[in-house]
């Protein structure tokens, strides 16, 4: 039997590899669409690459976080609790991306400003799903790759908020989704 | 040339990499099996052996069911890791899983690091001194010879490294009649916040008088006597005023016998005490993730509307759907042919669709 720690690492890599490969070229499609040293060919590619990616990571994020959850006790300690945190804006994040790739359409890299607006959103997904690592990093190995920068948090306390206000919280973020996705008039994909 | 130097490039930092021990910061203290999870050191049988040597010692010969001993376990001569970080095990049996002292019906009333715990790690400056840590536990309910091993996790030279002591046996034997004892339902004060008092409750029976002692880092004893109340003997731990190691333990006596549990000590809270309700978590975890794709799809829809007409421009509206259609039909773009021979092989309708008219005017002049 393999414990759930050594299949979380697996599917974390899996993850990590998968958005990383998802923010290099959502990058370089952006690159793009502000130069004309990519050929049509490439933009293509490039574009879907960065799609079929970004599903692929968003299809792990959940099974990390499963895997996770069963390899330690989240409430013992500050850091996993606050894995637990990121773990939910990760997750909404990256289905923004996805969203907003679907909505929009191959098209939206014609627009300058859903182009950096939407790559804007990759990095900031991926900058939560690596400040995930480096918590496991802080979590197995006492350290993270993140302390060369020297600015980068190490979430060593968490917030402490009780359970009737955390599921206020819950049900207010959720009329906030439900308020968007039904009153809010929907977009349109890009036409180049 | 330049694909030779960027595979050589890339094979030298490949190379480069160097094997390390795992989890050189440690795992944290916890309840572990031999095992350590599958996670520690990856697996038992994949470390490097070890030089330490155990030495075990105990402050009592023998122990009666359920009543306290506390164990001390030194290791010493191992290798060290730069940061000297070692993580000792006290085990009931090396099967590797269920097989903490805990599985074996033991009870740990102390890690002697402010935590109950079998595993516990700590930091070694010179090998040949070695690290104690002293357990203090209440005996299993079962009569006869009981074994307890110890394993200590290091690292050094690079590598992970482990070591399993020879078992030490200790016989339990039946409770003497009348033999003052500590509840195996006891939950000991491991940590607590500078200045806070602590009320202690003790489950004690068969005793007449209950005695609480207590020390600060190691200094002379103090002792507070206990009082009984509704068959609950309550006694108070003063606070303390800074970052001081205090230990305590209870002295349990009658008319024939005196017992003492061992040193308990009381740790920082934020290292053993942390405990966070989970469920209330997970629902702040829910928020987040409500929160912040609404906030995407608001803003992804907001950019996806079509701009409002601009001054001196037609409103769409006025114009008829009729005079749309007729318009459209008259002066239209010009439309893709989906079989068109100058489509790219390999290209889905969709992007010929989407990037077809694009790939016309760059390479052919026109979609004509």
């Amino acid at each position: 039997m393999v414990a759930a720690a050594t299949v979380h690492a697996f599917s974390t890599e899996m993850l990590i590899g998968s958005m990383t490969f998802a923010v290099l070229t959502t990058c370089l499609r952006l690159l793009a669409t502000f130069t004309d040293r990519i050929g049509q060919r490439a933009e293509v590619g490039l574009d879907a690459a960065a799609f079929y990616a970004a599903i692929f990571a968003l299809v792990m994020i959940p099974i990390v976080a499963i895997t996770g959850n069963a390899s330690g006790n989240a409430a013992a300690s500050p850091l996993l609790v606050n894995k637990v945190l990121l773990s939910g804006l990760c997750l909404g994040l990256w289905i923004g991306v996805v969203h907003g790739r679907r909505t929009w359409g191959p098209d939206l890299w014609t627009r300058r400003s859903m182009a950096l607006f939407h790559t804007g959103l990759v990095c900031a997904g991926y900058g939560v799903a690596a400040m995930l690592g480096s918590i496991g990093g802080l979590l197995t190995r006492g350290e993270t790759v993140g302390d060369i920068l020297g600015i980068w948090p190490h979430f060593g306390a968490s917030p402490t908020i009780g359970f009737g206000m955390s599921i206020t919280l819950a049900i207010l973020s959720l009329m906030t989704l439900l308020v968007v996705l039904f009153l809010q008039p929907k977009g349109e994909p890009v036409d180049a | 040339m330049r694909r030779a130097i960027l595979l050589t490039g890339l094979l030298l930092l490949v190379m480069a990499v160097p094997s390390h021990s795992a989890n050189p910061g440690g795992k944290g203290e916890a309840d572990r099996d031999f095992a350590c999870g599958g996670s520690c050191h990856g697996d038992p049988g994949l470390s490097q052996p070890s030089s330490a040597v155990f030495a075990f010692s105990t402050d009592r010969e023998a122990a009666y069911v359920g009543g306290p001993i506390s164990v001390t376990v030194t290791v010493s001569q191992m290798e060290l890791s730069d940061l000297g970080l070692i993580g000792l095990f006290l085990l009931s049996d090396t099967h590797g899983v269920a097989d903490t002292p805990q599985d074996a019906g033991w009870t740990i009333l102390s890690n002697g690091d402010g935590g109950q715990t079998n595993y516990v790690e700590t930091h070694v400056i010179d090998a040949e001194g070695g690290a104690s840590i002293t357990w203090s536990l209440l005996a299993p309910a079962s009569e006869g010879d009981h074994m307890l091993h110890a394993a200590v996790h290091h690292g050094g030279g690079g590598d992970a490294r482990m070591a399993v002591s020879d078992p030490f046996e200790i016989t339990v034997g039946p409770v003497p009649e009348n033999m003052p004892q500590m509840l195996p339902t006891w939950e000991p004060l491991n940590a607590r916040g500078l200045g806070e008092e602590s009320s202690l409750s003790l489950p004690v029976v068969n005793a007449t008088a209950v005695t609480l002692e207590y020390t600060f880092d190691g200094g002379p004893i103090a002792a507070i006597d206990a009082t009984l109340e509704n068959n609950v003997w309550t006694a108070v731990l003063p606070a303390s005023l800074s970052e001081i190691d205090l230990q305590y333990r209870i002295v349990m006596s009658n008319e024939e016998f005196t017992e003492t549990t061992g040193w308990i000590s009381v740790g920082d809270p934020e290292k053993a005490g942390f405990s966070a309700d989970l469920t209330a978590v997970r629902l702040q975890s829910i928020a987040l993730m409500f929160a912040s794709l609404a906030l995407c799809i608001s803003v992804q829809r907001r950019m996806a509307r079509p701009k409002a007409p601009g001054l001196g421009e037609p409103i769409q509206a006025l114009v008829s759907a009729d005079q749309t259609d007729i318009l459209a039909a008259s002066f239209g773009a010009p439309t893709l042919n989906m079989a068109d021979p100058r489509r790219p092989e390999g290209w889905t309708d969709e992007q010929w669709t989407h990037y077809g008219t694009a790939h016309l005017e760059q390479n052919y002049g026109g979609v004509f």
